[in-house]
């Protein structure tokens, strides 16, 4: 799937420990988490290697979300791009809106 | 301790140290590997199984409690059950270590909802997590399995 690398994995650390070593503190993706419709292609190419593909290693997911967002000017380059992460991005992208708001009055 | 109970259909004498989960007696004992440890605080589903019909989770259930009652693994599950056959059949798993659980889960809320909504059916499962994220083929699975 790729969207817990997208959206919700995180290694926290405090002091040195890490404070979300079980699933009731790091999010994995669960049913409800899904979109609801999922669409996807295929694409061959001679010479490639077929190779397995699971949640932590599908690089294109984060990507399509990440250029989702900035099409909506919410500019994010760190992963996840959690809940708390997209809100600063809206905060910040409000900040830049502001001046402009300001010099059209 | 030993404790009398129904497992999979027949009675049974699960031997089981004083507080010790039921994940872990059915694991050593009956040898039921089916029944998986992961999170062991009741979060990932995947030691689901169904008490009295109902989906529990045997890492947080003391073998002791389950006395006098009726625990199904995926093995007991009656043959005609379409759950395992159509999560075959939808290829609804890659690794499949939590699809045990999910059968269960999925069993046992067909038997409560024969005709389940998408809703109802992402909700029912909404607490056996799959790291695979096969979650749309299992969501096929239990559709199948319903209309079969």
């Amino acid at each position: 799937m790729g969207l817990g690398t997208a959206l919700l994995e995180e290694v926290e650390y405090a002091d040195g420990q890490v404070t979300n070593a079980n699933l009731s503190d790091y999010g994995v993706p669960a049913t409800r988490d899904l979109p609801r419709r999922l669409t996807h292609e295929l694409i061959e190419r001679d010479g490639a290697e077929s190779h397995g593909l699971g949640e932590t290693a599908l690089p294109p997911v984060p990507a399509a979300i990440g250029n989702a967002l900035y099409s909506l000017c919410l500019h994010l380059t760190d992963l996840p791009m959690s809940a708390e992460r997209v809100l600063a991005a809206a905060d910040a992208r409000e900040r830049e809106a502001v001046p402009q708001a300001e010099a059209a009055s | 301790v030993i404790v009398e109970l129904v497992l999979n259909g027949r009675r049974a004498e699960l031997e089981s140290r004083a507080g010790e989960a039921l994940l872990d007696a059915l694991r050593r004992e009956p040898g039921l590997l089916s029944v998986r440890p992961t999170c062991g605080i009741g979060v990932c589903g995947a030691c689901t199984v169904l008490l009295d019909g109902e989906p529990v989770s045997a890492c947080l259930m003391l073998t002791a409690q389950a006395a006098g009652r009726e625990v199904t693994t995926v093995e007991g599950l009656p043959p005609d059950d379409p759950v395992p056959r159509e999560f075959g059949e939808a290829r609804a798993f890659q690794c499949g270590y939590c699809t045990p659980g999910m059968i269960l889960t999925a069993s046992s809320l067909l038997r409560e909802r024969p005709s389940p909504s998408d809703e109802q059916v992402a909700e029912a499962l909404g607490g056996n997590l799959c790291r695979c994220g096969c979650y749309p083929r299992i969501a096929e699975a239990v559709r199948r399995a319903a209309s079969a």
